[in-house]
């Protein structure tokens, strides 16, 4: 089998996907299962960032303009209770000011809708190795 | 030419202000094309997007067809305003797609016919119905003649009283079936997406009044059955002419017995004796190895059987129908099929089985990879062994499910995607046609794999994992869908397909054509080309805006070509007369090509008595003459050369995304068998350069598209060439050898002139 089972890793990293579209989750969640993450996907803000407190992750990707707690104070939220985590926005309605107001809160990397499966694996890729082994950033 | 009066007053500003708004025309329908390409790719799976980019995409797309509706009326004085109407109408439906109403112009239909549907159309006509319009127009599979009766004609379980009627008509209308032949019912109720009950029953005499009570009984035990559950759910039928056939049989594309992994299994019995059954468990990947059959030996059932002796040329094709009709689908299917006494095997139906468990349909640990990299044309994994291709292979000698190698993803390799289990290419990008293609029939294809003819020897049995990008040693168990991919059972998957079939479809392609009129625009890329078509019209006459044509300027060139150019914009530079005058990228391009020595013939042509009489028969295109519209980046070439009617229609910029060339060829003086032969060589040579081409009769057109602007370039300097060379010589041909010895004699002298400049300089 290709994708070792997840018992069997104790150190896989935590890794939410947090978008209002269900296509985004859908497709994401296979795809980090695929090289090794532990996903857990939420469609609604105020469910992840619940989840979020009871066990934090190690890579949050995250939607924008979601109906209800927008990504931004998402993103601030999880900040608050874990600052390490590494943050990675993805957004439909990317301009300067969302990309820089993004990386102002904390995040890792801005990423515009559409994008290949291929670009956010590299992203995550990227974040990873910026990782320590403990699961919290160098 | 003297200038007339009116030209002095209408001069200058108005020809500016008329060029200008043909300008922004152009440049509407390129950058229309060019988001309409990036919606078309998202159907490979390849990216993530949500709702708010098709809300984007296709109000974008609106946004420049209405500056392209508002140009073209602006350059005729409002004489199409009707394409208003058009364009209301079908922006009316995008956006009903786009806010989930969906309502489109059949869906209050309450019969439909099978070769009309598609896969999105399943909500209104039920899986089977949409399965079976897939599978005959997408993948081109034998399905039988029939309609769907939709959702529409049912209300708490019964059909409406207008639907017996409406299926009464569909049965007179030839050729859904004499009025005494059998017909096949099949009802299902759907959940959202599930399908939960599937009746069927054959033998239905083909009249009105049995078809009712046939579908008023099959969905009374389906609701029955189901109870409950039945609340909600979407009943539909299909309904299919019975076929003649010599043998019966039914597959399952995913086939388990308790163990992992699954199986493909052909249930196979003669027409006449079901009892003979015979059965065959093979491998889910090409070259679909036998690994169990049942009976071990042949049943002696009935007077005429020793058994069926199922062979490869019987087993092989059926199984990769099957995958690929999975693949299409998206889904397990078990899939009803015959065989008629043509030997053809026609699917009679189409139903969705539960996806495999993840634990089995995940790819198993991957071989030696051979390849990576490449560009994912489309998403998916599959196995099989190679078989290169080029342009010269046989679509029929291509084996189902094999993985196809070639040099280059060239389009005229498109046939071959429909029986393709996979594709790799060394050469071709994800923006290609062939690639289109590829997402079209789903098959998983990896593009820009240098090496993979050699690396990857034929009969080599290899996985290509595209979305891992990997082509690995050996085969590994696929699955119907592509893990992270878009799934055809994704409501985003259907609206986007929705979306394109009323955006980016192009049905108007022959200006000659009598549905060729604001009428006739059926989407947006319709009603684009139209007001390209008239506005180029306009310049090419523009008496009809009250211009003398004087406005187009004479080139001044050493072969005998009358060419007059009218520069709306950066086409020519001032003062110069000849080749050097020439600024438009794309002119100055074909115009180099033409003047490759060796290509213009002076010799008079060879032509018979037969060949000018049959040309008297025929209508010739209305002409001005030659005469260029030229701009920086664009140029429209209108030319009479020889007996010939040409048009090049070419935009070079810095976006390959907005870079198109089309080619329309017609006229020429030769009988049937010589016109034939004339299409077959320019095809091939448009073939070669990756041109999408469709001939019709005489007439010949090619498109290419999303293209470097360097090989833009290189194209238009062949398309020169081409137009030069093919004013002569092609008079003489009467078979498809002189074809092929016409395409080898051009490539011949231009390589050996090229060769010869490039010495000089």
């Amino acid at each position: 089998m290709a994708h070792p089972d997840t018992a069997t890793l104790p150190t896989k990293r935590r890794l939410f996907v947090l978008d209002d579209e269900p296509i985004v989750v859908k497709r994401l969640k296979p795809a980090f299962q695929k090289v090794g993450y532990d996903v857990f996907v939420f469609t609604d803000s105020v469910a992840a960032l619940s989840a979020f407190e009871d066990k934090p992750a190690d890579i949050v990707i995250t939607d924008l303009k979601m109906k209800g707690m927008d990504g931004i104070t998402f993103l601030e939220r999880i900040k608050a209770i874990s600052p390490t985590v590494g943050v990675i926005v993805i957004t439909g309605f990317a301009t300067l000011q969302t990309a820089k107001e993004s990386f102002h809160k904390g995040a890792f990397d801005f990423v515009s809708k559409p994008f290949k499966l291929a670009d956010i694996l590299d992203v995550v890729a990227r974040l990873e190795a910026s990782l320590g082994s403990d699961g919290h950033a160098d | 030419m003297p200038t007339d009066r009116r030209d002095e007053a209408l001069g200058g500003e108005a020809a500016r202000s008329l060029f200008s708004k043909f300008r922004t025309l152009l440049e509407a329908n390129t950058a229309a094309l060019a988001t309409m390409a990036v919606m078309e790719r998202m159907l490979g799976g390849e990216y993530i997007f949500d709702r708010t980019f098709l809300e984007k995409s296709a109000r974008e797309v609106a946004d420049f067809t209405y500056q392209a509706v508002y140009a073209v009326n602006a350059m005729t004085g409002n004489r199409f305003v009707t394409l208003y109407d058009r364009f209301m109408a079908i922006t009316a439906v995008v956006e009903d797609i786009l806010t989930g109403r969906q309502q489109e112009a059949d869906d209050d239909q309450l019969v439909r016919s099978l070769s009309q549907l598609r896969l999105e159309d399943r909500p209104q006509v039920g899986p089977e119905g949409a399965a079976l319009g897939e599978l005959a127009g997408q993948l081109g599979l034998f399905v039988p003649r029939g309609f769907a009766v939709t959702h529409a004609a049912w209300s708490n379980g019964n059909l409406v009283p207008e639907a017996a009627a409406a299926i009464a008509a569909a049965l007179g209308v030839p050729p859904e079936g004499p009025p005494d032949a059998a017909m096949t019912v099949v009802v299902t109720v759907s959940g959202a997406d599930v399908v939960t009950a599937w009746r069927k029953e054959r033998g239905v005499p083909a009249r009105g009044e049995d078809l009712v009570a046939a579908l008023g009984g099959l969905a009374r035990v389906a609701l029955i059955e189901l109870g409950d559950a039945a609340g909600g759910g979407r009943i539909a039928a299909a309904v299919t002419a019975e076929v003649p056939a010599i043998l019966r049989g039914r597959i399952w594309t995913a086939w388990r017995e308790g163990a992992e992994p699954a199986f493909l299994r052909l249930d196979v019995w003669p027409e006449d004796d079901p009892a003979a059954r015979e059965t065959l468990i093979l491998d889910r990947s090409h070259p679909f190895a036998v690994q169990r059959k049942l009976p071990a030996e042949p049943v002696a059932a009935g007077p005429s059987h020793r058994g069926l002796q199922l062979s490869d040329a019987f087993t092989l094709p059926l199984a990769g129908q099957a995958l690929a009709a999975e693949r299409l689908l998206g889904a397990p299917l078990a899939l009803e099929f015959c065989q008629d006494p043509t030997g053809r095997f026609v699917f009679e139906s189409v139903r969705f089985l539960p996806q495999l468990p993840a634990a089995v349909s995940i790819s198993s640990g991957p071989g030696e990879v051979l390849l990576s990299g490449g560009e994912v044309a489309c998403l998916g994994a599959a196995s099989g062994e190679v078989v290169p291709v080029d342009e010269t292979t046989a679509t029929t000698a291509f084996p189902f499910g094999a993985v196809a190698v070639a040099r280059s993803a060239s389009p005229a390799l498109a046939p071959l995607l429909r029986r393709a289990g996979a594709m790799v290419a060394e050469v071709g990008d994800a923006a290609g046609h062939l690639a289109a293609v590829a997402r079209e029939y789903r098959v998983p294809a990896l593009f820009g794999l240098p090496g993979a003819l050699t690396v990857l020897t034929p009969g080599l049995v290899v996985t290509v994992d595209a979305e891992v990008g990997l082509v690995t040693r050996g085969a590994a168990p696929s699955r119907p869908a592509p893990e992270s991919g878009l799934s055809p059972d994704d409501p985003e998957y259907q609206n986007l397909r929705r979306l394109l079939r009323h955006i980016a479809r192009l049905t108007l392609t022959d200006p000659n054509a009598p549905n060729f009129s604001v009428e006739g625009c059926r989407t947006l890329h319709d009603l684009l080309h139209f007001a390209h078509a008239r506005a180029v019209d306009v310049l090419a006459d523009l008496r009809q805006v009250g211009f003398s044509e004087h406005l187009a300027i004479p080139l001044s060139l050493p072969v005998p070509l009358d060419l007059r150019v009218l520069d709306i914009g950066g086409g020519l530079a001032s003062g110069a007369v000849g080749l050097e005058a020439v600024r438009s990228r794309p002119l100055a391009a074909l115009l180099a090509g033409m003047l490759v020595p060796g290509m213009w013939d002076t010799t008079p042509a060879r032509v018979g008595l037969g060949e000018i009489l049959g040309a008297m028969a025929k209508t010739m295109p209305e002409t001005g003459g030659n005469l260029a519209i030229a701009a920086r980046s664009y140029c429209n070439v209108s030319l009479r050369l020889g007996y010939h009617f040409t048009v090049i229609d070419a935009y070079i910029g810095s976006n390959p995304e907005k870079n198109s060339i089309s080619f329309r060829y017609v006229g020429g003086l030769a009988d049937a068998a010589g016109r034939a032969a004339r299409a077959a060589f320019i095809r091939q040579v448009l073939a070669r350069q990756d041109f999408k081409v469709e001939v019709t009769g005489d007439l010949v057109v090619a498109r290419l598209k999303l293209i470097e602007p360097e090989t833009a370039e290189e194209v238009l300097r062949l398309l020169g060439s081409l137009c030069a060379f093919a004013r002569q010589r092609d008079t003489g041909l009467s078979n498809m050898d002189d074809a092929r010895a016409l395409q080898r004699l051009f490539f011949e002298i231009r390589e050996r002139s090229l060769a010869q400049q490039e010495k000089k300089a």
